[in-house]
């Protein structure tokens, strides 16, 4: 006897998505997942031919309004990687900066905003009871801070405005930043209060090994340098990615799928960041690990709100000594375009973000390819949702308890579905 | 009191007019207290239903979008565009440079289940929109300014100046004077020119201003010497479905 679990509007995630489940109640089998993208076609490879190497990070930050800083430095770095260009340290350290701010803001929202409701039992923030609900506010308060400091150094939270090749066209001075910053070490002391309080509510036990692809460089905790490291055993350069991952398109989404050599899926993300990167974790951060009983490296797909949570900790501490030793001059260097090809990989909020340019003499894009964390980890959420129905309907048999589980896992991934959406022209 | 149902919906966008909405929502507690938020499919509420106002980003790109549109307006008082793409299709519609079908082929080989449209609409060209917050995003100060508006009861107007305004009164130095190709002369104020600011150029992300004189603009190019080529690629980023574009596309 069939049976099929279908959601056909995903909520609380970004973007537009369903899930079809089709289980064999009498076998007791799961016949077949599908993460369904629904959001339209919206084509931003095609958008950037023929557009001037200056323009494309701010096209390319529109294909997503929560990671738009994160796409619009990797598209920066990926063009000067093509022309040949080389900017001063300072400068890589600022995009450092705003890459960390924008994972730690994209974490708060989609742990308080998205995900917690699930583990609480409720179906939406707003429905949280009172006392619980100020503290969850009180956290979005510090999100809005970090949201200022973006504002403070890239023109605008959402769409960044000043980052080009070459560095920026204007930032903002160090004394500006401080005083703005000098505000985040209280704040990272609010997140540590959160996890405490609510951080052994947001463990479900569960075990499903994957495959873990993080950005390593063997002396920090790194955002947007180092090289790949799959498993912690293999580490690739950013330039082979596509030798080690590829991407099949499937009948049912508009977004396409990722497998290492085609045929296995792996995991990207906070938990695939933490497991890789442990080692340069802060000592607060570590303690809390420790405190929660999680044993490290972890398996279980349930626990990334959780390493979010983590790493926001983290990234906020690391945040302030960044900019404390940060120089804002030079901001920017001149550069001559050159033909050239070039790729680039960043740790976007979701995972790993990689973004490769062919530019002509002019420096105007002749190819554009980019490859978001979402469409990475499609696959291993449909493998997640295999495994958890077919372990539940051993003895489950209620559907409705099937169906939350299913929602749940999905958003503990964090989908950002405006972002897998794009199509590659060849 | 009672409180303003409100809505909010995401079509075919990058939903950054939704996080600066509920940022904008989240961070006002006088605001957030009179309201009540019925749909929002990232709040966790994906039906659409009766509300009093319905703030609606993203522009009308799948069948899906087209049908959730036309129920969105039944249950709705007041609609409010928020966005670009919502106003008037914004950087989605710069999809339109290649043909949609010849390009779906190229990429997927066959088409994928979600049916699309020919071609990239606002959505004032499917319903009857009473506001308009242009902008990728609106600004803050203007959604604020909206916000208290509809509280009071009271009728929000758009500025109708344009960015060159906003430079002059804060004494930024005219980039079309560097050679810099920069819209603000066409382009909506209203966002206190936060780009020409930081030392970039204007792209237009607010659209055309109501009254446009572009043989004017065409000529200021002209003077300064400035690429049309180069300025009319520009228009399309954000204006490609705007008569900015067409009128310039003509006079060039």
């Amino acid at each position: 006897m069939k049976k099929v679990i279908e959601i056909p509007v995903l909520a609380r995630v970004e973007g537009h998505g369903s899930l079809l489940v089709e289980v064999n109640v009498k076998d007791k089998q799961v016949n077949r997942v599908e993460f369904r993208i629904n959001e339209g076609a919206r084509m931003f490879e095609a958008m950037l031919i023929g557009r001037k190497a200056e323009e494309v990070p701010m096209i390319a930050s529109r294909i997503c309004g929560i990671c738009g800083p994160v796409h619009a430095i990797c598209a920066a770095r990926s063009l000067e990687e093509a022309m040949g260009v080389k900017v001063p340290d300072n400068i890589n350290t600022v995009r450092e900066i705003i890459a960390e701010l924008n994972v730690v803001e994209s974490h708060l929202l989609h742990v308080l905003v998205l995900s917690l409701p699930d583990f609480l039992g409720y179906n939406s923030i707003l429905e949280l009871p009172s006392d619980l609900k100020s503290k969850v506010f009180e956290a979005l308060r510090t999100r809005e801070l970090i949201g200022k400091c973006l504002d403070l150094l890239c023109g605008e939270r959402v769409h960044p405005k000043n980052i080009i090749p070459g560095g920026f066209s204007k930032l903002p001075t160090k004394s500006d930043l401080m005083n703005l910053t000098s505000k985040l070490e209280k704040e990272a002391k609010k997140i540590r209060e959160l996890i405490e309080l609510i951080g052994d509510k947001m463990i479900i036990e569960f075990n499903r090994s994957s495959h873990y692809v993080a950005l390593h460089d063997g002396k920090s905790y790194p955002i947007t340098y180092g090289d790949l490291m799959l498993d912690s055993l293999l580490q690739i350069p950013h330039y082979a990615f596509k030798k080690y991952f590829s991407e099949i398109v499937v009948p049912y989404s508009t977004s396409k799928k990722s497998l290492i050599y085609g045929m296995e899926s792996y995991m990207v993300g906070a938990l695939a960041r933490v497991n890789t990167n442990l080692k340069f974790l802060d000592p607060e951060a570590k303690e809390l690990i420790e405190k929660l009983g999680v044993k490290t490296p972890t398996t279980n797909p349930y626990l990334i709100p959780l390493a979010q949570l983590i790493e926001s900790l983290h990234l906020i501490k690391n945040i302030t000594r960044l900019v404390d030793e940060a120089r804002l001059t030079p901001h920017r260097i001149q550069y001559k375009p050159r033909h050239g090809m070039g790729s680039y990989i960043v740790e976007a909020p979701r995972g790993i973000l990689y973004h490769h340019y062919v530019v002509d003499s002019e420096g105007k894009v002749l190819y554009a390819d980019i490859i978001t964390p979402t469409a990475q980890n499609m696959a291993d959420v449909e493998d997640s949702i295999k495994t958890i129905i077919f372990h539940e309907i051993q003895r489950e048999k209620n559907m409705d308890r099937l169906k939350r589980l299913c929602e749940n896992i999905v958003r503990c991934y964090d989908p950002c579905i405006s972002c897998s959406v794009h199509l590659i022209i060849t | 009191m009672k409180k303003v149902k409100i809505a909010q919906y995401s079509l075919t966008c990058c939903e950054g007019c939704t996080v600066t909405l509920l940022n904008v929502l989240a961070s006002n507690p006088t605001v957030f207290n009179r309201i009540e938020i019925v749909s929002s499919r990232i709040l966790g509420y994906p039906e659409p239903v009766e509300a009093d106002m319905a703030f609606i980003d993203g522009s009308v790109i799948t069948n899906h979008d087209l049908e959730l549109l036309k129920t969105i307006r039944e249950k709705t008082k007041v609609i409010v565009a928020l966005g670009s793409c919502a106003c008037f299709g914004g950087i989605n519609a710069l999809r339109e440079v290649m043909k949609f079908n010849e390009a779906i082929k190229i990429v997927y080989g066959y088409s994928p289940n979600v049916p699309h449209m020919e071609d990239v609409e606002p959505i004032s060209s499917i319903i009857k929109v009473d506001y308009y917050l242009p902008g990728c995003p609106p600004p803050r100060s203007e959604l604020e300014q909206f916000i208290t508006c509809l509280l009071l009861g009271k009728i929000y107007r758009l500025p109708e100046r344009p960015v060159c305004f906003e430079c002059r009164a804060q004494g930024i130095p005219c980039l079309l004077d560097e050679g810099i190709p920069c819209l603000g002369p066409i382009t909506r104020g209203g966002c206190e020119a936060a780009c020409p600011r930081i030392n970039m150029p204007c792209w237009g992300c607010r659209g055309p201003i109501d009254e446009l004189r572009p043989d004017v603009y065409l000529e200021a190019v002209k003077d300064h010497k400035l690429n049309l080529v180069e300025v009319f690629n520009k228009v399309k980023i954000f204006m490609y479905k705007t008569k900015a574009r067409t009128i310039l596309g003509e006079l060039k």
